[in-house]
């Protein structure tokens, strides 16, 4: 596992694109080891978010190339997408959303059902616990109070092992010590997963905890 | 299931639906069943003149009044025609709490094939056998006597001079004999001689003899239907064919069973209409839900099935609460028909035609939820998440 180190998770190149009628976006080649975490930083407008659905192959690149892991991401087809997404891609929003009609622990089966794998509730109850939110199991999602359903998400992030974790600004609508809490949670799982790690965010409070940076403009 | 209110009203429209058309089937299928049954091969029935579907109905389903008495010399003249293979003489007059006391001769239990479950068939005057419905519901057994009531219904003026003795009763046939008091013409005429002693000086008794109608098989339907002509032509008596009329009959009852058909069919498409609105409007505030399955994993096909699901649950579980529904209310009016009508309502089965009520049921909530579907599979993944 000390190779895994230096192994390169996520690598981009030469990626852009362009909204219908609209000029296109360059992006700034991106690199990440397993268990490593890179910050993107840049004001809203800039395209943070169109990255990171570039990343998660929500969005196509007009050019360029995606690489996570062994796998050329933008050579799939988009079912061999929706499913790589699915097993090898924990993403992370703003707003943590879940599907509210149903419970916390159901949430974390439907991402195992929808990634197809194994149904291990053994590993959901474990999750939980160790993110501190393993009496809210049975609860629904909107008994969840902000910083819990921040937690919860990393949970149903990292209940499948993804190679690789996005956070679209995880942190923004959160207090300071909820911030730091969640950023730490998300360091740790990454580190722990071997996944690469990428926080797109304009909350200048993660600049301390992050070493490895880059700024969109 | 984001609205339960307007699920419920889908279900319960898709259920109002189903169970009226699958009612309407199954009614339309008991009334021929029972119809058809009864008249078993009986061609022609001949009677007092007057209405010829009233005849059919009283002298053969025994649901209606007779038209009225006719001479058993005038009709000893035409039953010797060769075209009739068999001729059975019916005389009404009395019944027992409801239950009709009907004079005939043993050809009219043979005719429907019907078996002695106990004693014997009627020999003297006075003597009836029952019908198995009749004596299960009357409570009454061999050796049993009653007195019977003038008129075919109630009790307006009973008979207290003579009473009736029970030797014997029949089993069941599932046709209108279940639910006779068979007895010999004798009775009937001599209970009403009785009763009229005191005008009636008896000069040719045996020539004057009434009986209310015949029930005749014919050799040859086509000559039996010639033979009816020349009795309406030149008789005091008339000659209905009971095909005839029962198709009349059906012909008027068909009117309604399709305005009811349509109605049903309306509040089919209606309810396709409402499955529609409430997975459409429930998409709406779903929108994000389904770009967040995206998100982990599902595939676009994902997506649409689960809306297809929603809509053929919908249709499967309306179905099912319809054929419920049906069903129930067919025994409801099954109990009724049959203390009423001498109707039976048994033997409800599935049909061929609810088969296919399955499937239309099936594509109304395919197609209800197309749409919704199909917006959910083109859903733009980005958008939808970067608005979240």
């Amino acid at each position: 596992m000390v190779l895994a180190k230096f192994e390169v998770m996520l690598k981009s190149e030469s990626l852009s694109f362009s909204y219908p009628g609209g000029s296109p976006i360059y992006f700034p080649d991106l690199h990440c080891r397993s268990g490593e975490a890179l910050l993107v930083l840049g004001n809203s407008g800039v395209g943070k978010t169109t990255l990171l659905h570039l990343l998660a192959g929500i969005l196509r690149p007009a050019t360029g190339k995606i690489t996570i892991g062994n796998t050329v991401t933008t050579d799939l087809n988009s079912v061999q997408l929706d499913h790589f997404r699915g097993s090898q891609i924990g993403l992370i929003f703003q707003q943590a959303h879940f599907l509210y009609g149903l419970s916390l622990k159901e949430n974390l089966q439907m991402a195992q059902y929808l990634a197809q794998k194994q149904q291990n509730n053994q590993l959901i109850f474990q999750l939980l616990d160790r993110l501190n939110i393993g009496h809210k199991l049975n609860n629904k999602p909107s008994q969840l109070s902000q910083g819990e359903k921040q937690r919860a998400a990393i949970a149903r992030a990292v209940v499948n092992s993804p190679a690789l974790l996005l956070a679209d600004e995880p942190t923004s609508a959160l207090d300071d010590t909820n911030c730091t809490e969640v950023i730490h949670l998300l360091t740790e799982h990454a580190r722990e997963a071997q996944a690469a790690l990428v926080i797109v965010t304009h909350d200048n409070r993660l600049k301390e905890q992050i070493d490895n940076q880059i700024i969109l403009s | 299931m984001a609205r339960p209110w307007q699920t419920f009203l889908s279900l319960l429209l898709i259920m109002m639906g189903v169970s009226v058309i699958s009612m309407l089937l199954q009614m339309n299928r008991q009334l021929e069943k029972n119809f058809n049954k009864n008249i078993s091969g009986i061609n022609m029935v001949i009677g007092a003149k007057g209405s010829p579907l009233q005849l059919i109905l009283a002298s053969v389903y025994h649901i209606d009044n007779p038209t009225g008495n006719i001479s058993l010399q005038e009709v000893q003249k035409w039953v010797t025609n060769p075209v009739v293979e068999k001729w059975i003489p019916l005389s009404y007059g009395d019944n027992y709490k409801g239950y009709r006391i009907l004079g005939t001769n043993h050809l009219y239990p043979g005719h429907y094939e019907a078996r002695l479950a106990e004693g014997k068939l009627w020999e003297n005057s006075f003597e009836v056998t029952l019908g198995a419905i009749a004596a299960q519901r009357l409570n009454l057994g061999l050796g049993d006597e009653f007195q019977g009531a003038h008129g075919l219904v109630g009790e307006v003026s009973v008979h207290k001079e003579k009473n009736y003795k029970v030797v014997g009763i029949l089993q069941p046939t599932g046709t209108v004999v279940d639910q006779l008091i068979l007895t010999g013409l004798n009775s009937v005429w001599e209970i009403h001689e009785h009763a009229e002693d005191h005008h009636a000086e008896s000069d040719s008794v045996e020539e004057d003899r009434e009986i209310t109608a015949v029930l005749i098989k014919a050799r040859n339907p086509a000559m039996g239907m010639m033979v009816a002509r020349s009795i309406n032509d030149q008789s005091s008596m008339q000659a209905a064919l009971p095909a005839i009329e029962i198709n009349r009959l059906f012909g008027l009852f068909a009117v309604g069973i399709d305005t009811l058909k349509i109605l049903a069919w309306v509040i089919m498409i209606i309810s396709g209409i409402s499955v529609f609105v409430s997975l459409y409007s429930s998409l709406k505030t779903r929108r994000y839900d389904m770009a967040m399955l995206r998100a982990m994993g599902a595939s676009p096909f994902k997506l649409f099935s689960f809306i297809m699901l929603e809509g053929i649950l919908l249709a499967v579980l309306g179905f099912i609460l319809g054929i419920l529904l049906s069903r129930s209310g067919l025994f409801f009016l099954g109990t009724v028909m049959e203390a009423d009508y001498n109707f039976d309502f048994s033997g409800v089965r599935f049909m061929l035609e609810e088969l296919s009520l399955f499937g239309f049921t099936l594509l109304i909530g395919i197609g209800a939820a197309l749409i919704p579907g199909l917006q959910a599979y083109f859903i733009p993944l980005s958008k939808e998440l970067a608005n979240g």
